[in-house]
């Protein structure tokens, strides 16, 4: 009875995701591996002959990397020590580090391009202050998608951290020093293994934000492509749902991939995680 | 001389003050309590001595070295925490090899007292399992085989019984007791739970907003405390604050406004001139008073006379609040015919009952 009434409230979500997440995927894929009433894996092999594909391919990961690992090692700090603060200082910090998610990722790109620009504030600032001479480039180049993108996603970093270093007490660092180890050695046997549940939700959403992520890229990153520039090319200037299908399904296996390997890492550094 | 010594030692958090020219010697091989109310600097004092606080002045000697500026992982002391610490991600036997491993002793070493450790806190077996699968008694012995295999030179234990039940309690502290005097470790112990520290300690230390009030064998503490804190604390209820006393051959008189009470000379009144007097419930004996009400009985010395005012049944015995002159008055008595609330009665105090506090 209780468990009739369980599946019965998981009903609409179930349904919901089945309709519109579950049979269009499935659609999307199925579509990719037919190709004149045939089973066919051709179209995925002509795109990983494409130097082209495979370079623009390379440079998402390249850029989702650096991103994601960019905004560990911001975040990391932070959130070591919001997460060490009291109540009321705690909570307006992580309002300020949360706030950027509540703006529109278009109006900050904007804004990026506003400091970034050859005219822009960073170069008029660094001209006037003599340290360059000529306007640098960094609008339109991978720093400035990179520079976005960790701007974007840097709260998820920093929440997904707080959420597990709150639960480290100062006890258990000092039951290491206690017990002969130094800060550092307690740090890094104590603290960082008790922080990598965090540290790889955090670096799913930032990863798969980055790979999937659109309008930053597109705004900021000028003529370098990435694969969710590339996607959109071909579903709407050029109009080949086909080749876009298999992006969209490339894209989706690499999501899988990457998540995999997290959790398979996470599990060797942190067993009881 | 003394193991470890703190001399006149301060500790504030921000402005606020816990401990201030605060001192204690612990003897080498002693097992010392601090026993106290909650808040009043117990752990503090413990977190002191481990190295987690820093004092703001004076002086902290530990096997005649100055030990202020020593970090903690060079202190060599073994710490018991309140809420056991464990190493959530790693299993029983990784987190009792811990220290062992910071001290680069072989494998074989380590495999041999990791697993002689936890035969001692009979955990033999538990060595695969993580801190969560464990029951909260089991979890606090992997934290004292924790403290304990590194033959630690101090013994710090902060309330480690504190969340187990009442049988489970009983059990380990024996068995902390007798560790402890195995290995002959000397230990500082710090609990608010009086039975806990009188049945294991050999000295305890009563403290008071950051003061120690009195330092002495359990057994001394028990039957002559020394200030009405440490008497409050221990259970003598009553006071009778006297305005002047006599000093005799074997016992002293003290007078308040009307009344005299004899108190015979024993340890507890050598060396002080207090003019309070203090009693246990179960020690002051209720009779009905003879005479009916209004007249006087014959009034003897050590008696007064009241009335019950309230009256609680405990179970064993009644408990009976009898207002007097000298203010009320709280009496223990077993079962037989008990008084009812407005009955008129007599409260003796025998004078080898009464003691003396500050
Ligand atoms: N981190 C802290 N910051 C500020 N004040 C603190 C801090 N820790 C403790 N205190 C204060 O110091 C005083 C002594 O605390 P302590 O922890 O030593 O008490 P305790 O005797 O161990 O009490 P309990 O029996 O409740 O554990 C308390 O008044 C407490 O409020
Ligand atoms: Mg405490």
């Amino acid at each position: 009875m209780k468990k009739s009434i369980a599946y019965l409230l998981m009903l609409p979500g179930l349904l919901f995701l089945v309709f519109f997440m579950v049979v269009p995927l499935l659609f999307t894929v199925s579509s990719t591996l037919v190709q004149q009433g045939h089973f066919s894996f051709d179209g995925y092999l002509a795109f990983f002959k494409d130097q082209y594909f495979i370079e623009i391919l390379f440079n998402t990961l390249k850029v989702s990397l650096i991103t994601t690992l960019m905004c560990i090692f911001i975040s990391f700090p932070a959130a070591y020590y919001i997460s060490k603060l009291r109540t009321r200082k705690k909570t307006i910090l992580i309002g300020l580090a949360v706030f950027p998610l509540l703006t529109s990722a278009i109006v900050r790109s904007f804004s990026w391009m506003i400091i970034l620009g050859k005219k822009g504030i960073l170069n008029t600032l660094l001209l006037h202050l003599h340290i360059i001479n000529e306007p640098i480039n960094i609008l339109y180049t991978p720093t400035a998608m990179i520079i976005g993108l960790v701007h974007l996603f840097l709260p998820l970093m920093i929440i997904s951290l707080i959420g597990v270093m709150e639960n480290i007490s100062d006890d258990l660092v000092q039951a290491a020093e206690s017990l002969g180890a130094s800060r550092f050695t307690a740090f890094r046997k104590i603290v960082f293994p008790l922080c990598i549940p965090g540290l790889v939700v955090g670096s799913i959403l930032v990863f798969v934000g980055s790979l999937t992520a659109y309008t930053t890229p597109a705004l900021l990153g000028g003529k370098q492509q990435v694969i969710s520039v590339f996607l959109y090319q071909n579903a709407m200037t050029l109009n080949d749902w086909y080749a876009a299908s298999i992006i969209a399904t490339i894209m989706i296996a690499i999501t899988f991939i990457v998540i995999g390997f997290m959790n398979l890492a996470a599990r060797k550094l942190n067993p009881k995680g | 001389m003394s193991l470890l010594s703190l001399n006149n030692v301060s500790v504030a958090y921000d402005k606020n003050v816990i401990l201030k020219d605060f001192n204690l010697n612990v003897e080498k091989g002693e097992l010392l309590s601090l026993l106290g109310p909650s808040g009043c600097g117990k752990t503090t004092t413990l977190r002191l001595i481990a190295g987690f606080l820093q004092a703001s002045g004076g002086q902290f000697i530990f096997d005649g070295k100055d030990y202020s500026q020593v970090p903690i992982n060079k202190r060599h002391f073994g710490f018991v925490f309140q809420n056991y610490a464990l190493f959530p991600h790693l299993s029983i036997f990784e987190n009792v090899a811990f220290g062992l491993r910071q001290r680069k002793v072989d494998r074989k070493e380590i495999e041999k007292r990791v697993k002689h450790m936890l035969e001692v806190v009979s955990l033999s077996g538990f060595e695969k399992r993580f801190p969560a699968e464990l029951s909260g008694g089991q979890r606090q012995r992997v934290a004292i085989a924790r403290a304990l295999v590194i033959k630690p030179d101090l013994l710090l234990f902060d309330e480690p019984l504190s969340n187990l039940d009442a049988n489970l309690r009983v059990t380990m502290r024996v068995e902390i007791r007798r560790i402890q005097q195995e290995l002959g470790i000397t230990t500082v112990y710090v609990s608010h739970d009086q039975e806990e520290c009188f049945s294991i300690s050999d000295k305890v230390a009563i403290l008071n907003k950051g003061v120690i009030e009195q330092l002495d064998q359990p057994k001394t503490i028990y039957k002559y405390p020394k200030t009405e804190f440490v008497a409050r604390f221990i259970g003598f209820n009553n006071f009778i604050q006297c305005r002047q006393r006599e000093e005799h051959e074997t016992h002293l008189t003290f007078f308040t406004e009307q009344e005299k009470f004899e108190v015979q000379k024993n340890a507890g009144t050598t060396s002080t001139r207090a003019l309070k007097l203090a009693i246990r419930p179960d020690n002051i004996v209720i009779e009905k008073c003879r005479t009916g009400s209004g007249g006087t009985p014959g009034h003897r010395d050590n008696t007064l006379t009241g009335q019950v005012k309230i009256s609680t049944f405990l179970g064993r015995s009644y408990q009976y609040e009898v207002d007097t002159s000298l203010g009320t008055f709280q009496v223990n008595r077993e079962m037989e015919m008990p008084f009812s609330t407005g009955d008129r009665v007599i409260l003796i105090f025998p004078k080898e009952k009464l003691v003396l506090v500050d």
